[in-house]
């Protein structure tokens, strides 16, 4: 098990960055030349990994803010109010904290477990030192949290609880795993032997946001597409056990999913969620499995495709809103895929489309991922109420997205403040074209 | 006591702006820079405390006298001067924009906020107006970057120096009082916050460069200047450190490139001491395991002329305020320098193929303001803050003493198989040069980090006493070193003013001079 340097060389795609002088060996990572030894590596083997990241931090800060939206603020974890700008919340103090556990200056603490935990992991911090010393925040979030639960003081009591739930329940909710194609209207045949597609409805799509459920299968459907579901033997796909540190308990889940997929014989898999999506694609890589024999993809590409095929032909949609698109963490900064649920929207006649501010590399999180939501729930509402805020700043009305968690914060978000947006998944407005 | 103590902050600033616990206020203040180095325990507040405005700086400042604990001050600490213990007050929560007066080009602004904060606030209002553009990161205080000397201010800097772009300041005494300086001093004043000679001696010059030992500055009125209509960039070469030391001063004082800066010419590029690890990356070999001939090589990979190791170059800037119609007359002028003057070689692609002339001129142009891009923009720090450099020391030259100055500087980092690499801006209209080292080290490198303290041990004390360097932080190696020089009469006089104001000692007792060498 490791883990990997998630966030690619990658700049938004509208401001080209270029080194002022061209070196053929800029990009290569002296990870060779960290000779330096730290007296408590023995006591903390996971941090070992984490080394190479911490000790290039300059503690400049700059981890905090998206360099290209004009120096906006763009870490939930240090805009929250309560930790305004505290180093320990930004990428900076991560990499502190696993220098002074390992030179031993500070020791394990209901604090430093605070300051392990949270955080979103959304990657922008990643993403800013990507431009500039390349150090990895994440890594040292992800070293520490493991670090934690191995010593038994993580993850919280909140993530624990939905870890139990996971394992009594196959889902971080609870809820009975036979219900879990209750949405379900339409006739699809379940674990269908050889099918082209299985569709991977996640935990959150089912129980909490249907509609987005309702709108994938409806698409596939009208794709004419091939495709199967797990039914109740669908498990979480483990993306929240891994965020926080249960590795093992991560491994399991997903083993069990890979086997009954690949038990199927099917050749792509999608997911509409993109936590569950990212675990497929880089899961088994950083838990230690092999690589599963079919494609993973999440359902915007293969939508995408499905449109630039002509097997899908949207029509107008009758909508006055002014529409933006949310970039979710772990579809955008964490493997990269921007563009497919914007050609999606682009495909739309009729739509009036803006960009956040804050957007695509550079997007804001919505606060929802990585135990957040159910360990830090205030910094869960914050960060989707700022981003709410910034739909409005930039005059849009509905905000869609490729990520049933970021629907279902953002939209518990709004009922809170009240602002009237519409929130939605990108499938939803695909699916309303179609009508 | 402690618990004490902790009760009275948390009363006086909300629980919630108070950090106590050992694990926060090390990621607040380990300073990754430095105590990398093996055995160097980090320095640490008790208490760090984020006040929202100068009157729970008040209370805090009364509540350290009557325990008579230390009280440090610093911006949103992201650079870092020690703390050893005591109380550290952060002013990141004092972010109020005050005013913004356009019609007579100042400011009124907390302490606390940033160069970041500050441009969007203008460009959000579509004010045409901007302050010295430094090279610090966008989430400093502007203040604490002023008051600091403002050594750091950059190419486009429309000042001699920062500080002098304070006209008026707000502060707490270390015995608690709150005062004004300037015209700011008299209410009556219609000046306020436009000029510091009102009356009587210019008070806020204290605080200038007194590193928070003299009292907390809480408010400050700054001038604004107007963003130039265009910018003529020269990218100029000379081969030897004295025809630097001659050139770079004499295009500024003649107003020819009034905001120009210089250097060796590993930092061409722009900060991009980067690719000598880079460089040793592809030669198999740590840094101190390059030898000159490397370095020779390295400057011919990169297609910079000259000889040997050392060459050197100016970036030229001309602000043209009035019109775009300037820039021709400039050029005119450039050419008439030029030709006179054989020994200065103006760079291009065809003569230094290696670097992108274009991108750094864009860059620049963003530094002041125009085109695209917010000023301050990382752009051109983001080139080279990688991994395997050091800001090594900052201070002050006299123009002629530069070739000294860094010819030392160079054979004593070669001895120790390092690279010091020479910035330049000179100040006060090119009468005085600030200079900066910046020494690339592989950081995680137990022998690189080794050699960069022998280093550092052994440059400080020799630039100060045979090159006449002028340490701009004076506190620890660099503050013992000019106190053994200094005037009686200035360190008594500095003496009598800090025992008359912070009769208690409790205004950051480790910073300045003559303070006990436990903290050295």
């Amino acid at each position: 098990m490791e883990v990997e340097r998630k966030i690619p060389f990658v700049y938004h795609r509208n401001i080209e960055f270029v080194p002022f002088i061209n070196h053929a060996s800029l990009n290569k990572t002296p990870r060779e030349w960290v000779s330096i030894s730290f007296p408590k590596e023995a006591e903390y083997p996971d941090l070992s990994i984490a080394k190479f990241e911490a000790v290039r931090c300059w503690a400049c800060g700059q981890c905090e803010f998206s360099s290209m939206a004009t120096w906006a603020m763009n870490c939930p974890t240090a805009t929250f109010p309560k930790k305004y700008r505290q180093a320990a919340y930004r990428g900076q103090g991560k990499h502190m904290s696993v220098l002074g556990l390992l030179q031993g200056y500070i020791d394990p603490s209901p604090e430093l477990v605070d300051i392990a935990f949270f955080c979103n992991l959304c990657g922008n911090c990643t993403l800013q030192c990507s431009m500039g010393l390349g150090s990895d925040p994440v890594v040292s979030v992800m070293a520490l949290r493991r670090t934690l639960v191995k010593l038994g003081m993580g993850p919280p009591p909140a993530h624990r609880k939905f870890a139990s739930m996971i394992k009594q329940y196959h889902n971080p909710y609870g809820e009975p795993p036979e219900a879990k194609f209750a949405w379900l209207k339409r006739k699809v045949e379940v674990k269908k032997k050889k099918a082209d597609i299985a569709y991977f409805a996640g935990c959150t799509g089912p129980y909490r946001t249907p509609e987005v459920c309702e709108a994938t299968t409806a698409l596939l459907e009208a794709a004419g597409a091939d495709f199967t579901i797990l039914g109740g033997d669908e498990w979480c796909c483990g993306s929240p056990l891994y965020m926080v540190g249960l590795w093992e308990e991560s491994k399991e889940t997903l083993e069990h999913n890979i086997a009954l997929l690949e038990d199927l014989g099917i050749s792509r898999f999608i997911s509409t969620c993109a936590g569950c999506f990212r675990q497929f694609y880089e899961g088994p890589k950083k838990l230690g499995i092999s690589k599963p024999s079919f494609e993973v993809l999440h359902s915007s590409q293969l939508l995408c495709e499905y449109i630039n095929s002509g097997r899908i032909k949207p029509k107008s949609i009758p909508t006055e809103k002014v529409i933006t698109y949310h970039d979710p963490c772990h579809l955008g900064r964490h493997v990269g895929i921007f563009d497919d649920p914007r050609e999606i929207l682009s495909n739309l006649p009729g739509v009036k489309f803006i960009e956040f501010e804050r957007t695509a590399h550079h997007a804001w999180c919505c606060g929802a991922g990585a135990g957040v939501m159910s360990g830090y729930p205030e910094l869960a509402r914050f960060a989707a109420i700022e981003r709410l805020k910034e739909a409005k700043g930039v005059g849009a009305s509905y905000i869609s997205t490729a990520c049933p968690f970021c629907v279902l914060n953002m939209k518990r978000a709004d009922e809170a403040v009240g602002f009237g947006l519409e929130i939605g998944d990108v499938v939803q407005l695909l699916e309303r074209s179609l009508r | 006591m402690v618990n004490e103590i902790l009760k009275e902050l948390e009363a006086i600033v909300g629980p919630d702006n108070v950090i106590s616990d050992k694990a926060r206020i090390f990621a607040e203040v380990y300073d990754s820079w430095l105590q990398i180095l093996p055995g160097k325990p980090p320095k640490m507040p008790d208490y760090i405390v984020r006040p929202a405005n100068e009157f729970e700086v008040q209370d805090i400042v009364l509540m350290a006298n009557r325990y008579k604990i230390p009280i440090q001050v610093a911006g949103s600490y992201t650079y870092k001067l020690p703390c050893f213990s005591g109380i550290l007050i952060q002013t990141s929560r004092m972010n109020r924009i005050h005013e913004v007066n356009v019609d007579e080009g100042y400011a009124v602004i907390d302490a606390g906020v940033t160069f970041n904060q500050f441009y969007r606030y203008l460009r959000s209002r579509n004010i045409d107006l901007t302050i010295p553009i430094t090279t610090s990161p966008p989430n400093t205080s502007i203040v604490a970057n002023f008051l600091f000397k403002g050594l750091a201010m950059g190419m486009t800097s429309m000042s001699d120096g920062n500080q002098d772009a304070i006209m008026a300041l707000e502060a707490v005494l270390p015995t608690g009082e709150l005062i004004h300086t300037g015209s700011w001093a008299l209410q009556t004043a219609s000046c306020k916050y436009t000029f510091d000679l009102g009356f009587g001696p210019q008070l806020t010059r204290i605080f200038v460069g007194a590193l928070g030992t003299y009292g907390i500055v809480t408010k400050a009125a700054i001038k604004l200047w107007p963003k130039p209509k265009a910018l003529t960039v020269k990218f100029l070469g000379v081969n030897k450190i004295e025809e630097l030391a001659k050139h770079l001063p004499k295009i500024m004082y003649t107003k020819l490139a009034p905001n120009s800066s210089g250097g060796h010419w590993l930092l061409m590029v722009l900060h991009a001491t980067n690719l000598v690890p880079y460089w040793g990356f592809e030669q198999n070999k740590k840094i101190y395991q390059l030898t000159d001939e490397d370095i020779v090589k390295m400057r011919e990979y990169y297609g910079i002329p000259g000889n040997g190791t050392q060459y050197f170059y100016i970036l030229a800037c001309t602000p043209h305020y009035v019109s775009e119609d300037e820039a021709k007359i400039c050029e005119r002028a450039w050419s008439n320098y030029l030709s006179s003057n054989p020994e200065v070689t103006e760079l291009t692609p065809e003569n230094c193929p290696g670097v992108k002339f274009g991108e750094i001129e864009a860059s620049i142009k963003m530094y002041g303001g125009i085109g695209e891009g917010e000023p301050g923009n990382q752009r051109i720090r983001y080139s080279g803050w990688v991994p395997g450099h050091i800001w090594s020391f900052y201070g002050s030259s006299g123009n002629t003493a530069l070739p000294n100055l860094h010819n030392l500087t160079w054979n004593v980092g070669r001895k120790h198989g390092l690279v010091p690499v020479l910035h330049l801006i000179p100040m006060n209209e090119g009468r005085v040069s600030h200079v900066r080292y910046m020494v690339p080290i592989e950081r995680g490198d137990d022998e690189g980090l080794r050699r960069y303290a022998s280093f550092f041990s052994e440059v400080i004390p020799r630039v100060i006493r045979e090159a006449g360097f002028v340490p701009a932080r004076c506190f620890g190696l660099s503050a013992k070193i000019v106190s053994q020089h200094m005037d009686p009469g200035f360190y008594e006089l500095y003496r009598r003013i800090k025992k008359a104001l912070d009769p208690n000692n409790i205004m950051a007792p480790w910073l300045g001079f003559g303070v006990p060498f436990d903290y050295v």
